[in-house]
């Protein structure tokens, strides 16, 4: 090929160019983001303080400082930042996947019905008291089957294979909505003394009540999900170039994208599980990593994981401590979501960068 | 070593519906099969076919007499690559991310392209002159050159043979000798290529063969000279044609079909008698 004048021109800088920098800033950044969560909030603790009570319990010398300070530090906050670091990841690795298994850039684990999914899922398991692993499995069940629904409804519209990538976004909306009413009615028929309030506080989001057993109990199918997504990162590169050429290239792509749609959905479902539904930050997270590194999931899937820790762990802070009373996760993550959601329909007539 | 790639009394078509039958051919490395037909008669099913995207309805494909029925897709991909028409991928990727996606199939299950592989890119990406824009982004560079690009990562997977999905469609004129060009560079480097055209003077340019497929499932099958004759042409397209030869700088004759139009143009259409 002739080098036109244009392509003569000195390229401008690649994003993947600028990994090393970015993966060391997010890391600096998250260190410091971390230690400061456990400083701020409501009950105020130097860092001084801080370093004291980690200290004492790391020696077992009494710190002198009152109890109470040191119940915070580990029985409220600890548990807190962990949930939104791991959270904030689970969400952004399960968004960033499912963006590349099916070649479009506006869907999530919310848009796809997978969080209304597990979401139900959990609404039902605690309708039937199935204590914490029940709400786990029942919730992977529900989300997976609303994940399946959708790519099925999905495939039927865009049978004559104009893909429009819209289809799925609609679809996903209808799934989500159809669970979203399996989630009212779960709710109609609960006990309104105690099933009731127990459901609709879990499904409107949060973090505040998260404690150190769920977070055991959701970092194994969290692991199990993450794992092979991160060992298969260079494979969903080519995923996204779509099913004949990823076939021609080498892969067996049906059974490498029902399991990988089975790893993101496990961590979509462990988040929700835990967490009530986060909207949202599949969504937004997986952009901005895009944003900041290129394209290429090698690197992409690492930045999303920690920029989407650092994501939710920021929010979680201005949630619990910028405002007088504490305003549920869910819905400053929506408050930041719509617009960024329409931000991208506008650019994505201009092609998805 | 020469490989030989061979449909054997294929039967090709979707699920349910049989497009072609009773298809046999050969290609070598180092040859040019050129697919030639109208829209519509089986040109895309029969290279979906060769490339085991549809399951066989009948015969069999063999590569040095081995039947290719049952071989994982890693191992196919050791010796087909594949170029797709060019498109515009999701997302932004590097040229070189692109071309090195070629080394999917060479790579382990669980790896990414090492330091290995991109020199094996970077040699794809000289051997078609593109090395230029090795750090572009592929999404914002040209039809033509994306064509190269994706002609480059089919190379990185170090094949045998090239299916190529009408490597010229939707590039101007130059670059569609420039693609032609390295086409013929390529099976000059030992590589068998099959490509579907809808241009016939492209079968005579790349001296190739040529397997033209007719409505109704009739094909035909031989080198350029003999299947690109004025009545195939008219039989296949309903046009009529008159062939032509020139010389080229070193002497040898260069044919190329010419298309008439019909002398009176409002003679066609029968509005000369409606004056």
């Amino acid at each position: 090929m002739q080098p036109t004048e244009e392509s003569l021109q000195a390229p401008k800088k690649l994003p993947e160019e600028n990994s090393a920098l970015v993966l060391f800033v997010l890391i600096a950044l998250l260190l410091a983001l971390f230690a400061a969560s456990f400083a701020w909030g409501r009950y105020p603790i130097s860092l001084g303080q801080l370093f004291r009570v980690i200290e004492a319990k790391i020696t077992g010398v009494p710190s002198g400082l009152p109890a109470a300070m040191e119940s915070v530090v580990f029985n409220i906050r600890m548990p807190r930042i962990f949930a939104a670091l791991l959270i904030g990841s689970a969400l952004s690795v399960a968004g960033s996947t499912y963006q590349g298994l099916f070649r479009n850039p506006m869907v999530s684990s919310d848009i796809l019905g997978a969080s209304s999914g597990a979401g139900f899922g959990a609404a039902a398991a605690i309708l039937l008291s199935l204590g914490l692993t029940g709400i786990q499995v029942s919730s992977f069940i529900c989300s997976l089957a609303a994940v399946v629904l959708t790519l099925l409804v999905g495939s039927i519209v865009e049978r004559d294979g104009r893909s429009s990538g819209l289809s799925l976004v609609l679809t996903g909306m209808v799934v989500s909505t159809l669970f979203s009413s399996f989630i009212a009615i779960s709710k109609y028929v609960a006990d309104p003394e105690e099933k009731l309030p127990a459901i609709t506080f879990w499904l409107m989001g949060g973090l505040s009540s998260v404690g150190a057993r769920d977070l055991r109990i959701a970092l194994i199918p969290m692991a199990i999900g993450f794992v092979p997504i991160l060992l298969l990162r260079w494979k969903l590169n080519v995923l996204s170039f779509g099913d004949e050429e990823a076939r021609a290239l080498g892969l067996e792509t049906s059974r490498l994208r029902i399991f990988l749609i089975v790893c993101s959905t496990l961590l979509t479902a462990a988040s929700v599980s835990i967490s009530g539904m986060i909207g949202w930050v599949g969504l937004i997270v997986p952009h901005l990593a895009r944003m900041l590194v290129g394209p290429n999931y090698s690197i992409l899937l690492p930045v999303s994981a920690l920029l989407g820790g650092l994501f939710l762990l920021i929010v979680d802070n201005v949630a619990r401590c910028a405002f007088a009373v504490e305003v549920p996760i869910g819905i400053l993550t929506s408050i930041i979501g719509a617009p960024f959601f329409v931000y991208l329909l506008v650019k994505g007539k201009k092609g998805w960068t | 070593m020469d490989m030989k790639l061979s449909l054997d009394n294929v039967a090709c078509g979707y699920p349910g519906k049989t497009i072609l039958e009773n298809l046999s051919l050969e290609v070598t490395t180092g040859e040019i099969l050129c697919i030639l037909g109208p829209n519509g008669v089986g040109k895309t099913t029969l290279f979906k076919t060769l490339l085991g995207f549809l399951n066989l309805h009948a015969g069999r494909i063999t590569l040095d007499g081995e039947n290719v029925q049952g071989w994982s897709r890693k191992r196919l991909a050791f010796t087909i690559g594949y170029v797709p028409q060019a498109h515009i991928p999701p997302f932004p990727f590097s040229v070189l991310d692109v071309v090195l996606m070629g080394r999917t199939a060479r790579i382990g299950f669980l790896d990414s392209p090492k330091k290995h592989d991109r020199e094996i890119a970077a040699r794809a990406l000289e051997t078609l002159g593109i090395a230029h824009l090795s750090r572009r982004v592929y999404t914002e560079i040209s039809g033509g050159e994306q064509q190269m690009v994706l002609i480059a990562r089919a190379l990185t997977q170090e094949p045998r043979f090239l299916v190529m999905d009408e490597p010229t469609a939707h590039l101007d004129f130059g670059n569609q000798v420039r693609v032609l060009q390295k086409v013929r560079q390529l099976a000059a480097l030992g590589i068998g290529i099959v490509m579907t055209s809808h241009v016939p003077n492209h079968a005579f340019l790349c001296s190739s063969r040529v397997i033209l497929i007719q409505r109704h499932g009739i094909f035909k099958t031989g080198t350029a000279e003999e299947i690109i004759t004025e009545e195939n042409m008219r039989e296949t397209y309903g046009v009529n044609v008159r062939l032509s030869a020139v010389l080229n700088e070193s002497g040898t004759e260069i044919k190329a079909c010419i298309p008439l139009l019909v002398q009176n143009p409002l003679e066609d259409q029968g509005l000369l008698a409606a004056c």
